[in-house]
């Protein structure tokens, strides 16, 4: 084998391993829970006056409380046990009658931290 | 796992058909088995050629109105590499281009310098890979934008019209969008990150062979190695521009050394003979006209080369284009003046090889290409005016001597003019080496159009162009050192010996010691701590939540301040490149230079205020994704806006209209 040969094999297995190394470390930052501690509450349908919610879990807590409130008023409140990675869909439609506020708000609480959305009737 | 090999071989084997094979199969039709060339040669220049290859396949296909596809694709590259086996076939028979025996050692190493060959190789990678492993990931504003057309480019089965921006230029994307379309990878991983890792590896292997070729001393060419791959590796324009994003300055410090190394091979084989030194001249051209006629033929294949790589380069980036123009300006007229003796020599020597059928044939291709079939975006006058005059900024009046320190490196610096020194000087026995003036005139022009602008009447941002001084004063670092540590035995005399072999051993193991310490420090400092992604992640799901919810009639806004690789955004929607509009950044709405629109401001800062209802109507948006943190306040004010989405760095709020 050649001078030549041996730098080109030596460049080609560095690039490879270097490549694939890189490859394998941006996998697990862009996973969404390898390593990540967060979740997200949002409505399906942002547009119109369905209060259908989900919750995305990408923390190690799987414990979420919720709540549901008419203007100031609790109207309903339910627990959740959600995986890490898991999507609980809440179907809110179906339990809330007639809105007798201008607002209707859900609270997401882990225990620790809690969010919070909204829509304005 | 299963998923991630199979992904791993589709890119390697993308990258070998495309960036790979083309220019390899090309060179086996120029040179065939030739030994013009060294392995290591032949291996390096296969990618530069095929970057050039391509685009000009795919310029073809867009002037042929042919879609842009992985079949299309396939069989194009495929067709190109059996007539370039084919024309090796049939050339086979032919007299073949050959060198002295002198040429064949040139990359014959000892053990030692073999052996540190290697040790620098590795060191490279393993200081780069370090830096890229805490920044590989999706996040750099530059990136996504790129990102964006050549995702366009892959969705489109087109190349990119930019909507008419001047700011991109198609050589930067086609690799990646022909890769994506290959391999199906997704632009969110690692592989335009890691197809610009390559090209910055390529880039300093050039800088070697180039070295080698021009000074023909190994030892230069391991320390110009050393200087430009391990020493301040991570810096500007190396792997922080690879991670950045800034694909035009990467593929650029590749294709110029390319370019300059190709003109050096043309130049070097017909100059040589008649404006040697006596009695060396005398020698050649006793060896009759045959070894004429084959540096001849050599020198017309290699200037052809080198034209079709400068097609590339004006290709791919127009700063590195301009730069290179004014460089290689100056090499013309430097030559020539330091050879106005002989002027009627080189002349027509340069006739003959110029206006010869392969090189004209590939400089008029070029310039149909260039003017008619695909031309640049940058090649207009608003364009032109912009980059042309007295500089309009502060950022473009020109660096300070201590602004090049922090880009380069001091040591590097230092190290650099002490070369373009020694170098000047050695010019006077060496004006006819077309190699020395080039390495002289790329570090000497690149360092007045960073330092002084106004001699060139050129208005753009300095620590930019700065960023071009490394190649060139890593090759001059390289040679000023050896210049003073060489043989010291002869240097001073051998009873003589005011400073004894290992006194001189001593002095450059210390002074060695302090750039090398210095220099990978510098790496050592760059690589950051380990990086939050958190809020990358959340930027991305929040986004497809969107563009799954949203259509052509929602318009969206989102901020550049607060929101990690927002850019990126745009990926999700491929609704246009300025669709979502964003906040930039806040210094930039108080520009006097360069007014801009300020509703982007107003309906994230100031939501409920008069000019941002109107702006809201104007603009037809109704989401507005802003970092909770810092963008909640004034929204959940308002009663006309919904909190939608909520995840701790990325709040989505919709305005019904």
């Amino acid at each position: 084998m050649t001078q030549q040969t041996k730098i080109i094999i030596f460049l080609i297995i560095l690039l490879a391993v270097s490549s694939s190394y890189l490859f394998w470390v941006d996998a697990k930052n862009n996973s969404f829970d390898y390593g990540k501690d967060w979740w997200a509450v949002y409505f399906d349908e942002p547009k119109n006056l369905s209060w259908n919610f989900s919750i995305e879990n990408h923390s190690d807590k799987n414990n979420f409380k919720y709540e549901i409130f008419d203007g100031e008023n609790k109207i309903s409140e339910d627990s959740a046990i959600i995986a890490k990675g898991e999507v609980r869909k809440i179907n809110l439609d179906q339990k809330i009658g007639g809105i007798e506020s201008k607002k209707i708000t859900i609270t997401v609480s882990d225990g620790m931290e809690t969010k919070e959305i909204y829509k304005n009737l | 796992m299963l998923n991630f090999l199979q992904n791993q071989i589709l890119f390697y084997a993308a990258l070998v058909f495309v960036l790979f094979l083309p220019g390899h199969f090309l060179l086996l039709a120029i040179f065939g088995k030739s030994k013009i060339l060294s392995q290591l040669e032949k291996f390096i220049i296969s990618f530069g050629l095929s970057i050039a290859v391509l685009d000009f396949i795919l310029f073809a296909y867009s002037g042929l109105k042919i879609s842009i596809s992985r079949p299309s694709i396939i069989i194009g590259l495929l067709l190109f590499m059996a007539a370039s086996f084919g024309i090796y076939r049939f050339r086979l028979r032919k007299n073949r281009l050959d060198y002295e025996e002198s040429e064949r050692t040139l990359f014959s190493f000892s053990r030692h310098q073999l052996a540190l060959i290697l040790l620098i190789i590795f060191l490279a990678f393993f200081i780069k890979t370090a830096f890229l492993s805490q920044t590989i990931s999706p996040n750099a504003t530059d990136l996504g934008h790129h990102m964006y057309w050549s995702k366009w480019m892959v969705e489109n089965h087109r190349l990119p019209d930019y909507d008419g921006l001047p700011d991109f230029i198609v050589g930067e994307q086609t690799i990646f969008g022909t890769i994506g379309i290959l391999s199906g990878l997704s632009f969110f991983s690692a592989f335009p990150p890691v197809i610009l890792h390559l090209v910055n590896i390529l880039g300093i292997l050039t800088v070697f062979i180039l070295t080698l070729r021009i000074f023909k001393k190994k030892n230069i060419a391991i320390l110009s190695l050393l200087f430009v791959g391990v020493l301040y590796a991570v810096t500007a324009p190396q792997s922080k521009f690879v991670s950045g994003g800034v694909i035009g300055n990467i593929l650029g410090n590749f294709l110029m050394p390319l370019a300059f190394y190709l003109y050096c091979r043309a130049f070097e084989s017909i100059f040589s003979t008649p404006l040697l030194p006596p009695g060396e001249g005398a020698r050649r051209a006793d060896e009759g006209a045959e070894s004429t006629n084959v540096e001849i033929s050599a020198s017309k294949i290699f200037l052809s080369l080198a034209i079709f790589v400068t097609f590339g380069l004006f290709y791919t980036h127009h700063l590195t284009a301009l730069i290179f123009l004014f460089v290689f300006a100056f090499l013309v007229l430097f030559f020539l003046a330091a050879n106005c003796k002989d002027i009627k020599i080189i002349l027509s020597k340069v006739w003959k090889v110029f206006f010869s059928p392969p090189v004209l044939a590939i400089f008029i291709g070029g310039l149909i290409f260039f003017f008619f079939i695909f031309t640049p975006n940058y090649i207009n006058p608003s364009a032109v005016n912009t980059a042309v005059g007295a500089p309009s900024k502060a950022s473009r009046e020109g660096l300070t001597i201590a602004n090049l320190r922090t880009s380069i490196g001091e040591d590097r610096l230092g190290l650099g003019f002490f070369g373009l020194a020694i170098l000047l000087f050695h010019l006077r026995k060496k004006r006819w080496d077309f190699g020395y003036l080039a390495v002289f005139s790329w570090g000497a022009i690149i360092f007045l159009l960073a330092f002084a602008p106004r001699l060139f009447f050129i208005n753009l941002p300095s620590d930019r162009i700065g960023n071009y001084l490394s190649y060139p004063f890593s090759i001059l670092s390289a040679y000023g050192i050896y210049a003073v540590f060489k043989n010291p035995a002869l240097k001073n005399g051998k009873n003589q010996k005011p400073f004894g072999n290992s006194l001189v051993r001593l002095a450059f193991m210390i002074i060695f010691g302090f750039i090398f310490i210095k220099g990978i420090s510098d790496s050592a400092e760059a690589i950051p701590i380990q990086n939050d992604y958190d809020g990358l992640v959340e930027t991305f799901r929040s986004s497809a939540y969107l563009a799954e919810r949203t259509n052509t009639d929602d318009g969206i806004i989102k901020d550049h301040n607060y929101i990690a690789g927002d850019s990126w955004i745009k990926l999700f929607f491929m609704r246009g490149y300025k669709y979502p509009l964003s906040r930039g950044y806040f210094k930039r709405y108080d520009d006097t230079t360069k007014p801009r629109e300020m509703c982007t401001l107003y309906m994230i800062s100031n939501p409920g205020g008069k000019d941002s209802e109107q702006c809201y109507s104007d603009t037809k948006t109704d989401f507005v994704m802003v970092n909770p943190r810092y963008d909640s306040v004034q929204f959940r004010k308002l009663n006309e806006f919904n909190q939608i989405y909520m995840s701790p760095e990325v709040a989505i709020y919709y305005k019904d209209k």
